[in-house]
């Protein structure tokens, strides 16, 4: 079974029913979906700090898309930890009450801010993993996002709870660094998606983590399935590793039913 | 046939590459289907020197008619380039320019590339403007190097109508600008969404205009390939993407 463990809602349902549409091609089964885009009037871009009001009503269009495909999607929890106690009761919610996997942060806040140490908390009690964006950007931090965590921030955050279970996106952008950083952290497991599809990549990964620690994901519907499936399926590792990039890993750190 | 329009020979001086070689190239042409490849020098994008790359790919591709086309990779900033771009025309059968203005430290509107796109016009040659070689967001901090403008490659595109411009490694966000302009192709090695963006090509600018490249051995090649077969678009247009437009272009 393959499990896409990185995947998006935005802004419309057809959206959704595209990306499902292209994941059946590839026998994609089960689709790991959060909403992380916002607009705001005014503001040029993406919206980087959604008031609880934006992110609650994200999340019931994440709720929407798992009703509208029970068994193929499921929703994880995105959160503004600057909103920390709304945030908290607002993961309640998504878990206990609208079946949500897991938790994601994104670039609202930095993995080292004591903001988001609640959030880790309830994530540990309600026993669900967090998908954490990381990217280590050439040149530092970008203008437009200053709290994007690098995976040294994100590192640190898997230290101080070791308890949790991180899945460090984009195998935190400049893949070389992101897998040595998070190398001694077995709390800590990369998803490949995202970048372009760097021949090598996945090789390093499963080299240096072992390939129980690496997960496949697609960044859908903003990056093509295709592109990212061919990372996992052309990399020069066992068939038997592929398998558990490819699902096994999830459904062993996801409750995917 | 399956040809990829975009493909380098050589090594990265930052990064290891498994099949950086010759026979790594090959390698990956056989795993993958794909026929032939269109292949220039990596070393001629980062040595000073721009000819010993080309000497090199010449020496190494002499052996593989069947399977590679080599494309002269030219600083048009280096002493003697238009004579040299003459000796891989006449000399190492080269078979189109390719133009790295970002790595080679000019702007596609210079005196210079203006001249060389010219001379090799003079030889029916198209023009690949290679418009980065990696996402600038993972760059080495040694080597920190903006993307080819757009509006430069508009430039030279309206100045030479009959030249085809070739663009690789664009990303999503740049094509929409470069539409308008007939002469103007793209490979799809960077294009990495959103979901149907292939489809959405084909119906904005027609098949003829879109080629299959992979960016390898720096690319997984199957990512691109599999992008191509898999999208939602005729089996003629497909075919061509894959392999005809390729073969018209570079009249192979």
């Amino acid at each position: 079974m393959i499990v896409d463990v990185h995947a998006h809602v935005r802004f419309s349902f057809d959206e959704v029913d595209e990306m499902v549409k292209a994941a059946k091609r590839f026998d994609i089964e089960k689709i790991v979906v959060s909403r992380v885009h916002f607009y705001k009037e005014d503001v040029e871009g993406y919206y980087r700090n959604p008031e609880p009001e934006m992110f609650v009503e994200g999340n019931r269009m994440v709720y929407e898309c798992m009703r509208r495909y029970p068994g193929t999607i499921f929703g994880l929890a995105f959160v503004n930890p600057l909103y920390t106690e709304e945030s908290v009761k607002e993961i309640e919610a998504c878990v206990k009450e609208l079946g949500m996997v897991g938790v994601k942060l994104h670039v609202e806040c930095l993995a080292t801010d004591s903001h988001v140490f609640p959030i880790i908390e309830k994530c540990i009690e309600l026993d669900v993993p967090i998908l954490h964006h990381a990217w280590l950007r050439t040149g530092g931090k970008s203008k437009s996002m200053p709290n994007e965590s690098t995976p040294f921030e994100l590192a640190e955050l898997a230290i101080r709870y070791p308890d949790a279970t991180f899945q460090m996106a984009h195998v935190g952008g400049n893949w070389e660094v992101g897998i040595k950083a998070i190398k001694d952290l077995d709390n800590v497991y990369v998803d490949t998606c995202g970048g372009e599809p760097a021949l090598g990549a996945v090789e390093m990964a499963v080299e240096e983590l072992g390939a129980k620690r690496v997960l496949f994901g697609t960044d859908a519907p903003v990056r093509i399935v295709e592109a990212e499936i061919a990372k996992v399926l052309a990399a020069d590792i066992s068939s038997y590793e592929k398998k558990l990039i490819l699902g096994d890993n999830a459904r062993r750190i996801i409750n995917l039913g | 046939m399956i040809i990829d329009s975009n493909a380098y020979l050589g090594g990265d001086p930052f990064r290891e590459l498994k099949y950086g070689n010759i026979k790594g190239l090959l390698k990956l042409l056989d795993r993958t289907g794909i026929d032939k490849s269109i292949v220039s020098s990596m070393k001629s994008i980062y040595h000073t020197n721009h000819e010993t790359g080309n000497l090199e790919l010449f020496s190494k591709l002499k052996k593989y008619p069947n399977r590679f086309v080599g494309l002269a990779c030219i600083n048009p900033t280096f002493p003697g380039a238009i004579k040299f771009m003459h000796l891989c025309y006449s000399k190492f059968g080269f078979r189109g320019l390719k133009l790295h203005p970002n790595y080679h430290g000019y702007r596609l509107t210079d005196e210079v590339s203006l001249k060389l796109i010219e001379e090799s016009a003079k030889l029916d040659w198209p023009v690949h403007i290679q418009m980065r070689m990696k996402d600038e967001r993972m760059q080495h901090f040694l080597m920190q190097v903006a993307g080819t403008p757009v509006k430069d490659v508009l430039s030279v595109a309206e100045l030479f109508p009959k030249v085809k411009f070739i663009l690789g490694g664009t990303k999503p966000r740049e094509l929409p600008e470069t539409y308008k302009y007939g002469n103007v192709y793209f490979e799809n090695s960077f294009v990495s969404g959103p979901q149907n963006i292939i489809r959405e090509m084909v119906k904005q600018v027609g098949s003829a205009r879109i080629l299959f490249g992979t960016h390898m051995p720096l690319l997984y090649p199957e990512a691109a390939l599999l992008m191509i077969r898999m999208a939602d678009i005729s089996e003629e247009d497909r075919k061509r993407i894959l392999g005809e437009n390729c073969k018209n272009i570079y009249s192979l």
